[in-house]
């Protein structure tokens, strides 16, 4: 028998169970599919027991190396930076660092401020309560007063900035240029019945302790009491869709039966490359290009947020590699469009806690820093700690040469195809990144740091992955409107940042979340018919 | 772990010298390392590059290797600078993966692991 909901949503990350939550605490039978699994805290090896090893196999973000049964093969052979994403339940939350910045409002109007990207149809105030709500579930850490976010409020104390972030913001300061404690969904200290971080586990490495503002931590309890419906290991073969609606979706389980789910309303959120490889997958007589796709933009216009890379190198002990490995401090000195610069838009600097000491080693030894032999070990001792690192986190402007394609080349073992990536740096971001780099590098001096290196696009850092559904007012040019609905099918929603028309230069989850729950007020609110009909 | 060559073992120590940090050879702390991945790592290893593992074992039964470096040279001298990169590439990250994850080394060594290092050192 084919169940029926109101609502399915087919993913269960950072959109999907934010927007699970919102939908099913109004009231509706809401049922989330995800094709990951739980991840629960007994898959975690204590860091103590040498639990880093995990990031080289099932806690990698490269799903080319962590190869579950559920994740689909992606190529990005045909781009300079590789796709980093994880599939379960949390989605790419469960190993994200937790950096947690807004947009400003002026991201939001990138082409009426710059000449460059598009405007959003909707603009920041629309967002604003949202944005609020999303904090106030995930639990914020970070400092009021910042001159960039002069709206935001209610924060948990900022994240510890240890003796590397505060040799580091003496740099900045001597520079005169901004920065400010990063802003994070750790918890500083019990928040909302999750307890206070004990740093034990860097928060790019899933969260032991419930402390992490993952949405497997904050949305999905809330949701299941209210009665959400999750079906995970369960993967969307394709959409099927009739007179312009869609009446069921075929779906998978990890034993290989196939079954189909029936809604009023179905809703995408399965990122900015899952959702458009299920549209472009679903194509029919009738849409012969994919579904949603009359624009010819399913796909394109992905955006990555380039990303640099520098590391300074300091003669005393900074105990850098131990706290929060993603979240220190940021700087937007250089956010905005400066007449004086090659380039339009600008970037975040990122103040960064340094990896654990397998990635380090790995890292030092591929570069040649350190060597195997008699004096590896107090090598390795003189520069583990001893290191700041910041990464340069560019805006990356919309290009429909940019996309993500079907790979019939790449298929899976149901003969399903994978997905490949065609990606290019624009001039744009070259001149951003060298600028960035360089302005890194006279930080790290200004630091106390006697060397330095830089280096950029930083190639397995593809998490940020957007634009490849666009959102705007004009059918011919974007797949969905100003709510979220696709203009092309009465019943399909897309909630996740493959719908954002620019990418911003800072990490895109709280937004994507704030998103997400402000479209589905809208589904309640103005799109309420479709629960009638 | 399997039980491995005695050459392995040496390259091991070679490779990280026992230490005023730690009271075990590394080839102790290697093998005692119980997680799967590494010893799947290790064997594969060992399977991969078993004629280059006999042509060494065979050499130091000869000459005892006296470095890493020495070690290095050999095979740099006797199967080439692309073999030689190869083999050496993947004994990199055997041995960086299965040390830096073994309990014994991350207690030892003056790296902040437990909680309450962890706070202290993001205090100071």
């Amino acid at each position: 028998m084919t169940e029926k909901f109101d609502v399915v949503i087919v993913g269960a990350g950072a959109s999907g169970l934010s927007s699970s939550w919102y939908l099913v605490k109004s009231g509706l039978k809401v049922c989330c599919i995800e094709q990951g699994d739980y991840i629960s805290n007994t898959n975690f090896i204590p860091i103590e027991k040498g639990g880093e090893i995990q990031k080289y196999n099932q806690l990698s973000f490269d799903p080319n190396i962590r190869k579950n049964n559920y994740d689909y093969n992606i190529n990005s052979s045909n781009s300079p930076i590789s796709i980093a994403n994880f599939n379960g339940i949390g989605g790419s939350t469960v190993l994200f660092s937790a950096q947690y910045p807004r947009f400003h409002p002026q991201d939001f109007n990138c082409f009426s401020e710059d000449s460059v990207g598009f405007d959003w149809p909707i603009d920041y105030k629309d967002l604003k309560s949202f944005y609020d709500l999303n904090d106030s579930i995930t639990g914020v850490s970070g400092l009021e007063g910042d001159p960039f976010y002069p709206d935001i409020r209610n924060l948990l104390d900022p994240v510890p900035l240890g003796k590397m972030g505060r040799k580091i913001q003496h740099g900045f300061k001597k520079l005169g240029w901004h920065c400010w404690p990063a802003y994070a969904a750790i918890n500083t200290k019990e928040y909302d019945s999750r307890p206070k971080d004990n740093y034990l586990r860097p928060s790019n490495m899933g969260d032991k302790s419930g402390s992490k503002g993952s949405t497997d931590n904050t949305y999905l309890p809330k949701a299941l009491k209210e009665g959400l419906v999750i079906k995970c290991k369960t993967s969307v073969i394709k959409i099927i869709e009739d007179a312009k609606k869609i009446t069921k979706i075929l779906c998978r389980e990890e034993s290989g039966n196939k079954f189909y789910l029936k809604a009023n309303v179905f809703i995408l959120a399965a990122s900015g490359i899952g959702t458009p490889r299920i549209l472009l997958n679903s194509k029919n007589n009738d849409n012969k290009n994919g579904l949603s796709n009359s624009s010819g933009l399913v796909g394109k216009n992905l955006m990555l947020h380039p990303l640099g890379y520098v590391e300074g190198f300091f003669k005393e002990n900074l105990y850098s590699n131990v706290g929060p490995q993603g979240c220190c401090l940021i700087s937007q000195q250089f956010y905005k469009t400066n007449i004086e610069n090659n380039f339009k838009r600008g970037y975040t600097f990122q103040v960064l806690r340094g990896p654990l000491p397998i990635e380090s080693a790995l890292n030092l030894s591929a570069r040649k820093i350190i060597k195997l032999g008699d004096d590896f070990l107090n090598k390795f001792l003189s520069i583990y700690n001893h290191t700041a690192h910041i990464t340069v986190i560019t805006e990356d402007l919309p290009e429909e040469s940019n996309c993500i394609q079907l790979d019939n080349t790449n298929v899976n073992q149901y003969g399903e195809p994978g997905v490949s990536i065609n990606y290019k740096l624009s001039e744009n971001t070259k001149n951003m990144l060298t600028h960035g780099l360089s302005k890194g590098r006279l930080l790290m001096k200004e630091s106390g740091a006697y060397k330095s290196f830089a280096f950029g696009p930083v190639r397995s850092t593809g998490w940020h992955i957007m634009g490849t559904c666009k959102m705007g007012n004009d059918p011919q040019n974007s797949v969905v409107n100003k709510y979220g609905l696709s203009h092309d099918i009465s019943n399909l929603f897309i909630i996740d940042s493959s719908i954002f028309p620019t990418s911003a230069g800072v990490n895109p989850a709280s937004t994507i979340q704030a998103l997400s729950l402000y479209i589905s007020e809208k589904i309640i609110t103005r799109y309420k018919n479709l629960f009638y009909k | 772990m399997n039980n491995l060559s005695t050459l392995i073992y040496l390259l091991f120590d070679l490779a990280i010298p026992k230490s005023k940090f730690l009271n075990n050879h590394t080839s102790e702390i290697i093998y005692s390392n119980e997680n799967d991945l590494c010893n799947q790592k290790i064997n594969d290893f060992c399977k991969n590059n078993n004629e280059i593992l006999e042509m060494l074992e065979k050499q130091n039964s000869k000459i005892i290797f006296s470095s890493f470096e020495d070690m290095k040279n050999f095979l740099k001298n006797n199967i080439g600078k692309k073999s030689s990169n190869k083999f050496l590439f993947e004994l990199n990250e055997v041995i960086i993966f299965s040390f830096f994850s073994s309990s014994i080394v991350l207690k030892g060594l003056p790296i902040p692991i437990t909680e309450n290092e962890i706070i202290e050192a993001l205090e100071k």
